[in-house]
């Protein structure tokens, strides 16, 4: 895609944070910077506006409580949603110009956006407003006013480290209870997504969807083909297509790309990354729920094949003494597969390099399911609707709407994709990026619960095994997932 | 400024408020703060006598009128006092705020300090340790109402931290945080307590500190918020309130080594940009703020302004406990452009560069020319114009951080520790306007010969101008505002911003109390003037003046020799059972060492080795005779020998010891030990104790290598 004008265009939480704001994942050194440098402009097309989604209410239907759009009329006062969170968004009620968002790179979007907020007010007599609570205050306002039975707002923006214990201790209001069966977040999820915690009844948390929260915060394995055909190995792509890219199939490969004596091995790059994914890649989690499950037989068996590919096989070129050179290893040419992504991509300038890339989901382990596993470590930001919230689908309504900017027209939402895609070097490798992105709702903290993860070395040098990993870790695992969740 | 022009804000407001100074009389002409944070739902005050506290005082239960229930109050300011709050003096972030009591509705006495922030965030120390004394030991928990006042009209939600500064080593400890996010609930009651198994130390100053870490208005360019703090109620362990018995106690500061101890002494800070001030990310994550080179989205930070020889200072902080936090390399910076580099840290791209932190690891530094070396590096290319491609500056630790400042200046002299002082007679109490000269003639004055007689000034001896200017006078307290004028058939400024030789400003300490210069320089700005070698100074010069930009007294000017810095120390071991041993004044107390055939100690003095220096941490009382300046503490070496190993009596000439500006501590190195005792010393000390010539208390008593 062409766009009219180089932006960079600022990824995730928007708005005024004039500070770059980058949150690091996994062990060690985390550059996960995700900073994007969307590119090009875009073609004109002012999308035309979809038709208003809206049809005839029924007459019979319900006019309070869970009930359908249709159904979800203007107040009978002007009514004032908020949104309690710690960073203004665009554009609210307050705004009436596209210039009012100083971080607004698209016009035509902008201007989008500008009348979405207008359609919303009218059609619910209603007005948006996003109170800055502060962080800190975020919290105290869960933890205290919902309590109370008199939220202080209708809608919260959640941090996982208050807002995950805050739905598992009820505070907030299941979706199943106040949105229609109809509803996008249901089927498609074009407009909204959603993410049900383990261990819950029910769904809790919502976000809006968008191109980048779809494809952010995702691995994948980088492939050097060069190396592959010149082995007479097939494109491991295919492999993925076939529904035959196994870690049997994987440790063949690696095994047979690797001469330590000529310098090359089978895989490298972000090793704590790599072991996360194995994991996920067998349908096991560590850090998940209140339940830990480090000592899991899926969490096990990734383990203990994790340890092989690096203490028995060798075919892992893992520096545990320098970080650094683990994400860069690959560039000389020798390391068939490798830890990547976007911002690695980019940082690495993969697009100069010498051999050709091709980018693969991880191969999916003896336990795990190429459908139901998941590919991501979630980081998107959710909202939640907290109980005593006066009329929930009211504020539910509101929120999508306002959010659906774009009209269900995708193309239009996610016009800024350049930079996503120039990363990926092919359409084939970018098409795997949205593949992966279907499972990412996956919340496991097992490097940011307070847990030292000193045990992955372990494992890679041989020291330890994943059984003794298992049974050193996880008390500590229990305490923290029961601290930090508590709930059930 | 910016604090006159919140106040003419306030003003036009309709909002007046009566500020008491802490410890003064309320004046009869005060008016009462209306504010608008008080709830709807008034209620009635009522009273009612609980039991009392520990310390036998009547505590109340009252209602404020913002309708929050207010139990046994510690502190209720109604008798203006309030000079045990200040700025966190040991926190180099600290806004200088202005904090008083003042009239506020909420409170349940119709008082509370306010605290107005200069031109940061606000962090507040109460000192605890003044006002309970031994007691502070039973501090537990904290309760306080805290209200807030927008620069305008508005309500801005606030939110920040109760942090504890506990120990001996007062370190930083989370107590709990606090908001006031709606102005429904403007103010509100917060409760903080200290982790289990936690305890304040008495005689350490420990302290309690309320900061700010979040102002929505300063977010939105609306200025910063004020606060109120009121109804403050301290409990014990128990649940039992404990009230002071005296609050007209005053702030003491801890006594903090050499700030620069470990980094390269900087003058002519500043702020690199404000956008850094209080920052924050979790371990591993990045901040920071975009230049002014970022084509889609410019910042502030313009990073044209640095000379490669500049050097910038991140202050910084980390959660006490937290892994990767207080040791180590735990602060670097992030370059991003079309590449992303870590400048400094353990994962430098650039092995070469590290930046240097400071001994409490709340200070790291990094030369501007390392930064172009780190992308050169990870580029491969010159970096030359890294200044242009630099998109984002951030931040980055490997624990939970904040960052109060960022600031950029230049390397230049810490003030002289000097010893051996001896004053000039006639200078105590000179004074003159701003610009004006005002001094003591030379014995050197053919026309009317003074009592300075210059000879006594060697070319490496340094004299020391201890001086005073008004606070808040302009050119005060700040910048070069005192030097010496030499007049003779010449006219000369030494230092200053008008020296007569550029390279000679002189020295400044942090507080702007001291002005030093070398008796070579002094020679050198003659020289400079003159066109000569000067070399006969000490001969023409008739008249030896004190000169600054604003009104200025003068209270001694003194002579000296310049005592060597401290050791940079790496590898520092504490030595086990030294930590809280005293002693009166000639008195010695210590350990036994491994060598003691009769009663074996712990400590094995073989650990030690050539290149290797200790040092006692140390204390006595202010004010004590011997105590604080001179050679105040050292060691005494015992066997079947007695020796005094530095201090005044060494038994080396050579060893004096080596003891910081502010004589909290003292190095002496092994091969200081082997001049005073022998090759053999470690073979034979049996006995290893301190002695200091005032009443004295050693803190530890440390070893490690010299860092070269």
């Amino acid at each position: 895609m062409k766009f009219r004008n180089q932006k960079l265009w600022a990824l995730g939480l928007a708005a005024t944070m004039v500070a770059a704001s980058f949150t690091g994942c996994g062990n060690k050194t985390d550059a996960d910077t995700n900073t994007t440098t969307a590119a090009g402009s875009t073609d004109s097309t002012t999308s035309a506006k979809a038709d208003d989604p809206a049809t005839t209410p029924d007459p019979n239907g319900p006019t309070s409580g869970k009930r359908s759009k249709a159904n979800v009329t203007a107040a009978p006062t002007t009514r004032n949603v908020t949104i309690g969170a710690w960073y203004d968004f665009y554009y609210t009620s307050k705004d009436d110009s596209v210039d009012d968002d100083p971080n607004q790179a698209n016009e035509e979007q902008g201007e989008a956006m500008l009348q979405s907020i207008r359609d919303v007010e009218k059609r619910y007599n209603c007005t948006v407003e996003v109170v800055n609570l502060t962080y800190e205050g975020t919290r105290d306002s869960i933890n205290t006013s919902i309590m109370a039975g008199t939220p202080d707002c209708d809608i919260y923006l959640l941090d996982n480290s208050f807002g995950v214990p805050a739905v598992l201790n009820g505070y907030a209001e299941a979706l199943e209870d106040f949105v229609a069966e109809d509803d996008d977040i249901w089927g498609d999820q074009t407009i909204m997504t959603s993410m049900k915690l383990p261990g819950a009844d029910k769904t809790y948390m919502f976000a809006p969807q968008s191109g980048e929260n779809v494809i952010t915060g995702l691995y994948y394995l980088g492939c050097n083909l060069d190396l592959i055909t010149q082995a007479g190995l097939e494109n491991p792509q295919d492999l993925w297509d076939n529904n035959e890219w196994t870690w049997d199939k994987f440790e063949e490969y690696c095994l047979a790309l690797t001469d330590s004596a000529k310098g090359t091995y089978g895989i490298g790059g972000r090793y704590t990354n790599f072991f996360i994914q194995l994991v996920m890649a067998n349908g096991g989690a560590i850090a998940e729920g209140p339940q830990q499950g480090i000592d899991s037989p899926a969490t096990i068996e990734a383990m203990d094949f994790f340890s092989k590919l690096a203490s028995v096989d060798k075919v892992t070129q893992f520096n545990i003494d320098d970080w650094n050179t683990n994400e860069t290893n690959y560039t000389d040419g020798k390391t068939a597969f490798w830890v990547t992504a976007q911002w690695i991509s980019d940082s690495n300038a993969d697009k100069d390099l010498p051999f050709e890339i091709a980018w693969v989901p991880f191969p999916i382990g003896p336990s795990g399911n190429k459908e139901t596993n998941f590919y991501g470590v979630v980081g998107t930001t959710f909202y939640m609707i907290p109980k005593g919230a006066e009329d929930p689908t009211y504020i539910y309504n509101v929120f999508e709407d306002w959010k659906n900017w774009y009209n269900g027209d995708t193309s239009f939402r996610d016009a800024d994709m350049t930079w996503w895609e120039d990363c990926a070097l092919t359409e084939r490798n970018y098409q795997y990026c949205w593949e992966a992105g279907k499972n990412r709702n996956h919340l496991d903290l097992w490097d940011s619960i307070g847990v030292d993860q000193n045990y992955v070395t372990g494992l890679i040098t041989g020291e330890m095994t994943a059984a003794q990993a298992a049974e050193q870790y996880k008390q500590l695992y229990d305490d923290a997932c029961k601290t930090y969740f508590g709930g059930n | 400024m910016k604090i006159k022009r919140f106040l003419a804000v306030v003003m036009t407001a309709a909002m007046a408020v009566s500020m008491t100074a802490c410890g003064a009389k309320e004046s009869d002409s005060t008016t009462k703060a209306t504010t608008k944070a008080a709830s709807t739902d008034k209620q009635d005050k009522t009273e009612a006598t609980t039991a009392g506290t520990d310390a036998g005082q009547e505590a109340t239960t009252k209602q404020a009128s913002t309708g929050i229930e207010v139990s046994e109050v510690s502190l209720d300011f109604s008798d203006g006092n309030c000079a045990f709050m200040a700025p966190d003096a040991a926190n180099a972030g600290a806004d200088a705020s202005t904090i008083s009591v003042v009239d506020y509705e909420p409170a349940t006495s119709g008082k509370a300090v306010s605290i107005v922030p200069a031109s940061g965030f606000q962090y507040t120390a109460i000192d605890i340790a003044s006002l309970f004394g031994e007691d502070v030991t039973k501090v537990h928990k904290i309760s306080f109402t805290i209200g807030t006042q927008s620069p305008d009209d508005k309500f801005y939600a606030t939110s920040g931290k109760v942090l504890a500064y506990v120990g001996e080593g007062r370190k930083e400890t989370s107590m709990g945080a606090w908001s006031v996010y709606l102005d429904k609930k403007n103010p509100a009651r917060i409760t903080a307590e200290l982790p289990a198994g936690t305890e304040f130390v008495a005689d350490n100053f420990n302290y309690i500190v309320v900061s700010t870490d979040s102002d929505v208005a300063k977010t939105n360019g609306a200025g910063l918020t004020s606060y109120f703090i009121a109804d403050v109620t301290f409990y014990d362990a128990d649940g039992n309130v404990m009230v002071p018995a005296d609050t007209s106690v005053a702030y003491a500061a801890p006594e903090t080594g050499d700030p620069w101890e470990g980094l390269t002494y900087i003058v002519g800070e500043k702020e690199l940009d404000e956008g850094f001030q209080n920052i924050s990310g979790g371990g591993w994550a990045q901040n920071g703020i975009n230049t002014t080179k970022n084509e889609d989205n410019p910042g502030t930070l313009d990073l044209s302004t640095l000379a490669d020889d500049d050097i910038i200072t991140v202050y910084y902080s980390c959660p006490d406990g937290a892994a990767n936090c207080g040791s180590g390399n735990d602060m670097w910076l992030v370059a991003v452009g079309d590449y992303w580099v870590r400048c400094g840290g353990d994962q430098t791209a650039d092995a070469s560069v590290t930046g240097d932190y400071n001994a409490d690891h709340n200070k790291w530094q990094i030369k501007v020319s390392d930064i172009q070396k780190c992308i050169a590096t990870a580029t491969g290319t010159d970096a030359a114009d890294w200044r242009d491609t630099v998109a984002v500056l951030q931040c980055e630790a490997p624990a939970d951080w904040t960052v109060q400042k960022v600031t950029v200046g230049k390397e230049g002299h810490a003030p002289y520790v000097v010893t051996d002082e001896v004053e000039f007679e006639d200078f105590a109490g000179i004074s003159a306007g701003g610009w004006a000269q005002n001094g003591v003639n030379t014995t050197s004055n053919k026309d009317n010969p003074g009592t300075i007689d210059l000879s006594l000034i060697g070319d490496d001896d340094i004299v020391t101008v201890y001086y005073s200017c008004p606070d808040g006078a302009a050119n005060c307290g700040s910048g070069n505002d005192m030097w010496l004028v030499a007049v003779g058939d010449y006219w000369v400024r030494c230092g200053g911003d008008q020296t007569a030789d550029a390279s000679v400003t002189g020295v400044y300490n942090a507080d702007h109390s001291t002005f030093q210069i070398k008796g070579s320089e002094i020679q050198k700005c003659i020289a400079t003037a003159t066109g000569t070698d000067a070399a006969d100074w000490r001969d023409t010069m008739a008249v030896l003046q004190c000169e600054g930009p604003a009104d200025w007294t003068v209270y001694k000017v003194t002579v000296g020799k310049e005592a060597p810095s401290l050791y940079k120390v790496e590898n520092e071991t504490e030595i086990e059972d030294f930590a809280g041993i005293s002693g009166s004044g000639w008195a010695q107390n210590g350990i036994n060492t491994t060598n003691n055939v009769d009663n074996p100690g712990t400590f094995d003095p073989h650990v030690l080795k050539s290149g290797d220096v200790l040092t006692i941490y140390y204390s006595c009382p202010d004010g004590a005779a011997n105590c604080g300046s001179g050679r105040d503490m050292w060691f005494v070496g015992v066997a079947d020998y007695w020796i005094r190993v530095g201090g005044d009596q060494t038994a080396n000439a050579e060893v004096p010891g080596i003891y910081s500006a502010d004589h909290s501590k003292v190095q002496i190195t092994y091969d200081d030990f082997v001049k005073c005792i022998g090759e053999d010393w470690t073979d034979t000390i049996s006995v290893l104790q301190c002695e200091g010539p005032a009443d004295w208390t050693v803190y530890k008593v440390t070893y490690g290598t010299i860092k070269q």
